[in-house]
């Protein structure tokens, strides 16, 4: 127990410098503020008038949580393995005395904590609303906790995308189409009867068709962290399986 | 300390190792050697647990590979072929990950990295980022991690490749102070680079074992098949021809079998194989006098793997049916930055 802590934390520690030694995390944090910052400005503006409209200024940032994961997660995961297969660093890494789930567990959580610090560059708008004004803390909250909920799951099918391939462009391609596709899955159950099982399941699925529904109410759904959740997990798994299958006869 | 008996992997249908057995004793330095594609990598991948054997055994120090594959990772040290090293890293920063992921203690991590980089000498370069050294440091730096936590088994895949003949040398010097108490499997294709600190050779041959003996013995077996290139002019005008040339050379005593490399211009170059251990240079020289022809070059070749195996199995490589040029042209090239055979 103690050794899969220690490795996971070596693994972690190693993966979050290295996010911050390539240029692409500077590259996406800059992106990621720039348009964050011109959405913040354009909508404070908008609502300047009205103070009781701060919630809407909120909200219009945190609209674009399903966007800017989809955009995110491919983006941080793609090296994750693609990298270390094509250098052959894997090599070195799982003929150290690791195991697959310690190095699978070390990079996921590196790679949620460098998107949930990305999100957290959000709390400085936040805070210059709560200076001019009394904005609501709960949704954020909630909406938070939903973000890093649908972050994992994401960034752990980006993940398993990067475990599939030395290439890291094929990972992005995957793990993109993947997340589209969990994205919009609610599209689907226009095909199926009003009300059928079919019906109910791809609209559950879906994450456009209710994510930001925490916003609203300021509670957090529980049925749809589990469902993310569940589906990390699910990912996180075949990752492990993956890199393992060179074991396998 | 290392043991493998009846070792079998396959690649989908192609068999990459055949029943491969060898024992190394503990405290011994084996190399490992055989032409690229033979094995090798393969029989490594196996004893460090990175890959599993379809059939066979495998115990290092007692423990099985195959269901104690972490008890075995953490009593070796191992450089991969190519030494892969993640490049953004600094050289003491990459050495204190790898040293975590080891298990070193904590309280000994620092110690372990100070003696690994004294070592392999590159304590002047422990702050550089690993993706800036030269191909001898990055080198010296996997062994540095191979060598950390102190590995009572050190397996060392390919380490000289791409070093030039000084680097090597400094290579081998350092391997020679490694060795004592550790076990060391060094793999390797070229002969020359083990034979001096090596006490025993296996050799590999299209994933079987083709030779397993003491250097020396093997050393006496492949030391009739050093070669001489010459050559030769047989005039200005090119009255003598390349065929009349090779016929004066063929009648040489001593001569077993003459090949013409190359043939443009005025001077020609002929492969000498020589019977037993016999030196043709004098004679070809002799030749070359006698007759008033020219002579601007006249050396001895290093043996290279490839006919080290012809002689020792008596197995012509059945893959490799190059033209002989253009397998000449191809030894040559691997033999670019490592040392000529002494």
């Amino acid at each position: 127990m103690r050794t899969c802590l220690r490795n996971t934390t070596a693994i972690f520690g190693r993966e979050m410098a290295s996010f911050f030694l390539s240029p692409i995390a500077y590259v996406v944090i800059s992106l990621f503020l720039l348009a964050n910052g011109w959405v913040f400005y354009f909508n404070a503006n908008f609502f300047q008038e009205s103070p009781q409209q701060i919630d809407f200024v909120i909200r219009a940032l945190f609209n674009w949580v399903p966007f800017w994961t989809l955009l995110l997660a491919p983006v941080i995961t793609m090296r994750l393995f693609a990298e270390e297969k094509r250098t052959g660093t894997l090599e070195s890494l799982m003929t150290a005395p690791v195991t697959e789930f310690q190095v699978v567990a070390g990079k996921f959580l590196a790679a949620e904590a460098f998107y949930l610090l990305i999100w957290l560059t959000l709390l400085l708008h936040l805070v210059i609303l709560e200076v001019l004004g009394n904005p609501d803390w709960g949704p954020v909250i909630a909406v938070y906790v939903a973000t890093a909920a649908l972050g994992a799951l994401m960034l752990s099918l980006g993940l398993l995308a990067s475990a599939l391939t030395r290439n890291q462009i094929v990972a992005v391609i995957v793990s993109l189409v993947g997340s589209f596709l969990l994205l919009v899955a609610d599209m689907v159950r226009r095909l199926f009867p009003d009300d059928s099982q079919a019906d109910r399941f791809f609209d559950f699925v879906g994450i456009l068709g209710h994510f930001g529904n925490e916003f609203d109410r300021g509670v957090v759904d529980l049925r749809f962290i589990a469902l993310y959740l569940i589906g990390a997990s699910v990912f996180l798994f075949f990752t492990v399986k993956v890199l393992e299958a060179r074991k396998w006869r | 300390m290392i043991h493998v008996s009846q070792l079998t992997k396959h690649f989908g249908p192609v068999r990459a190792l055949d029943r491969v057995s060898f024992d190394v004793p503990e405290g011994a330095i084996v190399g490992f050697l055989g032409p690229n594609g033979a094995g090798k990598t393969t029989t490594i991948r196996i004893l460090t647990g990175f890959l599993p054997p379809d059939e066979g055994e495998v115990t290092i120090a007692g423990i099985d590979a195959r269901t104690d594959s972490l008890g075995v990772r953490r009593i070796i040290g191992y450089l991969p072929e190519g030494v892969p090293i993640y490049p953004e890293m600094r050289v003491r920063e990459y050495l204190r990950f790898r040293a975590r992921i080891k298990g070193v203690p904590r309280a000994e991590r620092k110690a372990a990295i100070a003696r690994a980089l004294a070592s392999a000498g590159v304590e002047d370069v422990n702050r550089q980022i690993t993706g800036t050294l030269s191909k001898g440091y990055r080198q010296r730096v996997g062994l540095a991690d191979a060598l950390l936590g102190n590995p009572r088994v050190l397996i060392l895949d390919e380490p000289t490749v791409g070093l030039d003949p000084e680097q090597v040398r400094q290579f081998r010097s350092l391997l020679r102070g490694l060795g004592g108490d550790r076990t060391i499997l060094l793999s390797t294709h070229v002969l020359s680079e083990v034979e001096q600190v090596a006490a025993r050779i296996i050799i590999i041959r299209r994933g079987r074992i083709a030779a397993h003996d003491t250097t020396q013995n093997l050393r006496k077996r492949v030391g009739s098949l050093d070669r001489i290139r010459a050559e030769i002019s047989g005039g200005s005008k090119a009255e003598v021809s390349p065929p009349q040339l090779l016929a004066a050379l063929e009648k040489l005593p001593g001569v077993v079998e003459v090949r013409l490399e190359r043939g443009n211009g005025p001077f020609h170059a002929f492969i000498l194989r020589p019977q037993g251990d016999q030196d043709l240079r004098e004679a070809v020289f002799h030749l070359v006098r006698d007759r008033g022809w020219s002579l601007r070059e006249l050396t001895r070749l290093p043996v290279t793997l490839e006919e080290a195996f012809i002689d020792i199995v008596g197995e012509r490589p059945a893959v490799d049916n190059r033209p002989i040029v253009e397998r000449e042209h191809s030894a040559a090239e691997g033999h670019q930055g490592k040392e000529p055979r002494a």
